[in-house]
């Protein structure tokens, strides 16, 4: 089972590395709309700080989001989802599979570049190391939900839209607990209870989630 | 007993079976109606704190009650629909659905309407108003996956698991806005909903409460036996009950 | 009377909740009634056909 999860993985990773321009597109997404909220709101200093764990986090949940639909598009013009129930292997392992696979490729590039977000946005030293911890514990969140809407959504066209509206909502926890981790760390206050939620929103995304994707992928190919 | 529910889930027994009961529902509704009313305006005292603005409470409270309860008779119902997918369970979580969003509309207006009297303000980021408005989101989402798949009875289906996702996030979302009001707004002089509410004035709520549940019965049959004609609108007994009005 | 439709100064706001309210479930029923009889009509000129 172990084995078919690592092949799985390693499977995914071998196609996105195919095309490897399309892996930069989701970090200049959020370099670029992290950007436009210094122009669009104030360059200064202070309040710049002070609106960042904001900025960076909804900016999160945008670039997640861009980059969900991505998941199993292929997978279904191909017809490959079909062989994730025919293998002998339970479907929920290769979904997991899937899903962690697509995390590497898009969430985990959001690791490297936020030392980046910080500088613009002014974020202070200290809150940093807190900064990576969301980010690390909140984008996988993000990515076992999303890949939900995206199981469902999988079968229409231009199912854009109605992803965010499907999903965007769901990620409200996520954002509430991880930006407000970053501010806590920025104002010196103490942060392990918001971080310790969204390791427990992590473990249960982590049970539940590949139930409810397996389960509407099966709704979406009838 | 499961005989019996058996049969109610074929449409052409629920529709004759529910038809029976429409009277009842609508005339028990407007009695209801117009007991709350009459109580909750007329006779409860006027609010030693907020004055006559409280009266709000008789519509809001029992709306915003029924946007929850709705909810989860939606994620049931799509629970029934997924597991022994039953055609009238699935006609439940999409006509939950608008039905749901109405009341969450109605709670938030009127929570709006009462904010401005006691608050000063129509809005303010409060908990209950927070979760309300994400609530009528989750409703927005279930509705607009119904009605973007072309095959209504898949649309159903998607519509239900969607139901089910979101109650099992619907405590998470909500714990999580607590905690985030609780960082945010400390001290605002929220009306706090005494859990030693005078009973001259819970009464007249708790009326209205049972006035708008059955109200709920009432339009969802109502909704539901129309979606019944309408897909079943090719079967004999569809025809026969055309003609024979 | 009066008294009672003013309510304290704060009318607006209590009737005006009040009116939506009753409006949003008065038409809810209205408009299942009105779809039931567009159905029925469809179904009947099928028929004919």
């Amino acid at each position: 089972m172990f084995s078919a999860l690592i092949t799985i993985i390693r499977r995914d990773l071998l196609v996105a590395f195919r095309r490897r321009a399309e892996l930069m597109n989701p970090i200049l997404f959020y370099v670029i709309v992290v950007t436009l909220f210094p122009l669009g709101v104030s360059p200064d200093k202070e309040f710049l700080s002070q609106l960042a764990p904001g900025v960076v986090w909804v900016t999160a949940l945008l670039a997640a989001l861009i980059s969900m639909e991505s998941i199993f598009r292929q997978d279904f013009d191909d017809g490959s989802v079909e062989q994730l129930f025919l293998s002998q292997h339970p479907p929920t392992v290769l979904i997991l599979g899937k899903v962690i696979a697509h995390w590497l490729i898009t969430g985990l590039p959001m690791l490297i570049i936020v030392p980046l977000m910080a500088l613009l946005l002014y974020i202070p030293q200290q809150a940093i190391p807190t900064l990576f911890i969301t980010v690390l514990i909140g984008t996988p969140i993000l990515s076992l939900i999303g890949a939900i809407g995206v199981a469902l959504t999988a079968g229409l066209r231009g199912g854009g839209v109605l992803l965010g509206l499907l999903v965007l909502p769901l990620y409200i926890p996520v954002l509430i607990f991880a930006s407000g981790a970053v501010s806590a760390a920025i104002t010196g206050l103490p942060y392990s209870g918001h971080v310790a939620l969204l390791g427990a929103g992590l473990i249960l995304a982590l049970i539940l989630a590949p139930l409810a994707i397996s389960a509407s992928l099966k709704i979406s190919m009838s | 007993m499961w005989q019996w529910f058996h049969k109610l889930s074929t449409p052409k027994y629920y529709y004759q079976w529910s038809g029976k009961w429409l009277p009842w529902l609508a005339g028990l509704t407007i009695i209801l109606f117009a007991i709350g009313l009459y109580w909750g305006l007329l006779v409860a005292p006027t609010d030693y704190q907020q004055g006559e603005s409280y009266r709000i409470i008789y519509i809001h409270v029992p709306a915003a009650w029924m946007s929850m309860f709705v909810y989860v008779v939606m994620a049931c119902a799509g629970f029934v629909a997924l597991v022994w997918k039953t055609k009238l369970s699935e006609i439940v979580v999409s006509e939950c659905a608008v039905i749901g969003a109405v009341f969450t509309a109605i709670a938030l207006i009127t929570g709006m309407l009462w904010g401005k009297p006691t608050w000063g303000t129509y809005w303010t980021w409060d908990a209950r108003l927070t979760s309300e408005l994400i609530l009528l989101f989750l409703y927005f989402g279930v509705i607009a996956i119904y009605s973007s798949i072309e095959d209504k009875r898949v649309a159903a289906k998607a519509a239900s698991m969607l139901a089910i996702v979101g109650v099992v996030n619907i405590p998470i979302i909500h714990f999580s806005v607590n905690w985030w009001n609780s960082l945010h707004q400390p001290n605002m002089d929220i009306i706090s909903d005494k859990p030693s509410m005078d009973p001259s004035m819970l009464w007249p709520l708790l009326v209205m409460a049972v006035a708008f549940k059955v109200y709920f019965g009432w339009v969802l049959f109502m909704r539901i036996r129309n979606e019944i004609i309408s897909r079943e609108r090719a079967t004999k007994w569809v025809k026969e009950l055309v003609v024979g009005r | 009377m009066q008294e009672f439709f003013y309510m304290d100064g704060k009318w607006m706001y209590i009737w005006g909740s009040y009116a939506i309210t009753l409006a949003a479930l008065v038409l809810s029923i209205l408009f299942a009634n009105r779809r039931k009889r567009k159905l029925i009509r469809e179904i009947e000129d099928s028929l004919e056909e």
